[in-house]
């Protein structure tokens, strides 16, 4: 199983996510299980000092193929990583809405983005000959995705965001092409995609269920008694 | 007997074919051999679950 998310996570303008500054939010990420998430307009929007903090903090991988050191073209993050299950090897690659790139010049980050289909089909040629399964966690938004859909055939999946929209079935706008998931947003939702790929990594079946939270997914106890130790400054 | 040139000419020649055939021989015999490449094994099929979340905003209690 993979525990994926395609960023905008980490935001903090109330409560225990502001007082803590995100870092509650990576801290439950990490006892949660993640494996990764995309960097979004979000996680940029923390300020860059911030940002380092919480990325130094995060025991998954976080992850943008497209946002660059302008003076050398090096990715900030790594692009992507590489999970082998049962015999395959998936590649999880990240992806960054263009967005953020207003947000990374305002702030004289030394950063910026760039555009995101030539960075993807760049990053799944690199990766043709070490997964025969190819993750996209997207920000882009769900036109886009449709785009990288249509035109990556190599994708088998992506992960999107940005709409706050449920997708069931997932969107298979090309049919040799990739699915597109979506599950609402504000933790409000999580999707539980199930797959099927034969031995050579073709997608064969798939399917999806959006499950509301709390009332399809109760609290966890242990995740309960932990929030509590956080306090929230009078 | 003082062999004529026309046999001692057909003698040689077949010694040269003989050597030749013979250094043909011990070529093959010390050629390193070429490695039968041994066929990657393809996986089984694969069933993956995967859980996944977008734009959660900071929302550490869904409940408020």
């Amino acid at each position: 199983m993979l525990l994926l998310d395609a960023g905008n996570a980490w935001k903090y303008d109330y409560g225990l996510a502001e007082s803590t500054r995100g870092r509650v939010i990576v801290d439950g990420m990490n006892r949660m299980g993640y494996d990764a998430m995309a960097l979004a307009a979000d996680e940029v929007n923390l300020g860059m000092d911030i940002l380092k903090e919480r990325l130094a903090e995060a025991e998954f991988a976080v992850l943008s193929t497209n946002v660059v050191f302008e003076a050398t073209g090096d990715p900030f993050l790594a692009p992507s990583i590489i999970r082998e299950m049962g015999g395959h090897h998936i590649a999880i690659i990240g992806i960054t809405s263009p967005t953020v790139k207003m947000l990374l010049d305002g702030r004289q980050t030394g950063l910026t983005v760039v555009d995101p289909l030539p960075a993807i089909q760049s990053a799944v040629e690199s990766l043709r000959d070490q997964a025969g399964i190819i993750i996209i966690l997207s920000n882009l938004g769900a036109e886009t995705d449709e785009k990288l859909a249509i035109e990556i055939p190599e994708i088998d999946v992506i992960i999107g965001g940005q709409n706050g929209k449920i997708f069931i079935p997932p969107l298979r706008p090309r049919e040799d092409g990739a699915i597109i998931a979506q599950a609402g947003s504000l933790g409000k939702q999580i999707g539980v995609l199930t797959l099927d790929f034969n031995g050579a990594g073709d997608l064969i079946a798939y399917a999806e269920e959006i499950r509301d939270l709390p009332e399809e997914v109760p609290p966890d106890q242990e995740m309960v008694e932990w929030l509590q130790t956080y306090r929230i400054p009078e | 007997m003082t062999s004529s040139r026309p046999v001692r000419s057909l003698c040689v020649a077949g010694l040269v074919v003989a050597a030749l055939g013979l250094l043909g021989l011990l070529a093959g015999c010390i050629a390193p051999a070429t490695p039968t490449p041994t066929p990657t094994p393809t996986p089984p099929p694969l069933h993956l679950t995967i859980l996944h979340t977008n734009d959660t905003r900071g929302q550490t209690d869904p409940c408020g």
